[in-house]
């Protein structure tokens, strides 16, 4: 571990952090494979120190939202109950699964998210920005409990925020505002990324020389881009996201398909 | 029973979440620099941050959970607690080092 190192991990993180904020997606899916396809760092480590960066992502940004208003606190903390849960279970269970797994799943999770990008940038294109948060009222409660389980498990087993299942699951089956939809499952992340972290971190499975440049990046750029979210069309970042998200998860599936994982 | 909302709970979360992250941030940079400056040192503060950073939500939660009860929702503080023991018990399970998992 030397200078260069740090300062590519910084980049890394800051890069991540930053497009990651502006499409709304955590920086996990992008750090966890670069780290793991061309850093050389293990799997099971690549996703713990993910976690830490998606609890730094989730914490700054998440405080903005809440002083706003904009995240639903009560709604959060009941569905933390079951994120909480899933994400300890899955997160102990990730210690038992191989890292070829680890990877193919990692993959077919980029798969997923680069397709709920493609319908967020088809969609960006007609609807209009939600200024007034409209009257709502959450229903489904159930419903959101148990796709939280699996938000969770998903969090503790990639190391992943899990926003792109919790944020549709609430919008379209719970009745919540898109927006408000999106500043919940935040302020949710961070408790859940944190669970998990607990168990990789007492597994061995956070270096913490590789997380501090990582969390510093991520940290930085998420909070200039929040600032800059306003100003900048998303729809290009969007399909910036797409083809990385692509790129990436056909690369992991192909080392591991070379037997190089 | 009724339930009197605080006027500013979403301020009094934002800055402990703020608080915790700011706070932890700086501790990263300063353990790194450490580390760099002289070798040898620097680690506590690093160690430090890392805790910090992922003890930050669950001091958020109790946070949230003291804002419930002075506002007497005693539904939101009950709900608190539940989240508290998941996140505490798993944190003291695994730091301890007494969940299963493989040798290495």
């Amino acid at each position: 571990m030397n200078l260069e190192h740090v300062l590519i991990l910084l980049v890394l993180g800051f890069v991540a952090g930053g497009v990651g904020a502006l499409a709304g997606i955590g920086g996990g899916i992008i750090i966890t494979p670069i780290l793991a396809i061309y850093l050389g760092v293990p799997m099971h480590q690549a996703i713990g120190i993910s976690l830490t960066a998606v609890i730094a992502t989730s914490t700054a940004t998440s405080s903005v939202y809440v002083e706003k208003g904009l995240s639903n606190i009560r709604l959060g903390m009941t569905l933390e109950m079951a994120t909480t849960i899933g994400a300890a279970i899955a997160a102990i269970i990730a210690g038992f699964v191989d890292r070829k797994t680890l990877a193919i799943l990692f993959s077919v999770f980029m798969l997923y998210t680069a397709a709920s990008l493609v319908k967020k940038a088809w969609d960006s294109r007609h609807q209009k920005v939600e200024t007034e948060i409209p009257p709502y009222e959450v229903r489904r409660l159930p419903a959101g409990l148990g796709a939280s389980l699996v938000a969770g498990g998903l969090s503790g087993l990639l190391g992943i925020g899990g926003g792109p299942i919790k944020v549709p699951i609430m919008f379209l089956f719970m009745g919540v505002p898109l927006r408000v939809a999106t500043a919940t499952s935040n302020f949710m992340i961070g408790v859940t990324a944190a669970t998990s972290a607990y168990i990789y971190y007492g597994r061995g499975d956070i270096p913490l020389l590789y997380a501090g440049p990582i969390v510093v990046g991520v940290f930085a750029g998420s909070l200039i881009s929040a600032r800059l979210a306003s100003k900048v069309k998303t729809t290009y970042i969007l399909f910036l996201l797409i083809f990385v998200t692509l790129y990436l998860a056909i690369n992991m599936l192909w080392k591991v398909w070379g037997g190089k994982f | 029973m009724t339930v009197h909302r605080l006027q500013d709970e979403g301020k009094i979360l934002g800055w402990t979440l703020r608080i915790g992250a700011y706070g932890s941030v700086a501790l990263i940079v300063l353990g790194m620099f450490l580390r760099f400056a002289h070798e040898g040192t620097g680690l506590g503060f690093l160690r430090a941050g890392f805790l910090l950073l992922m003890f930050t939500p669950a001091i958020r939660i109790v946070v949230a959970g003291i804002v419930f009860l002075k506002e007497k929702d005693y539904h939101y503080a009950v709900v608190s607690i539940v989240v508290l023991t998941v996140v505490v018990a798993t944190s003291v399970l695994a730091l301890l080092g007494i969940l299963p998992q493989l040798e290495k």
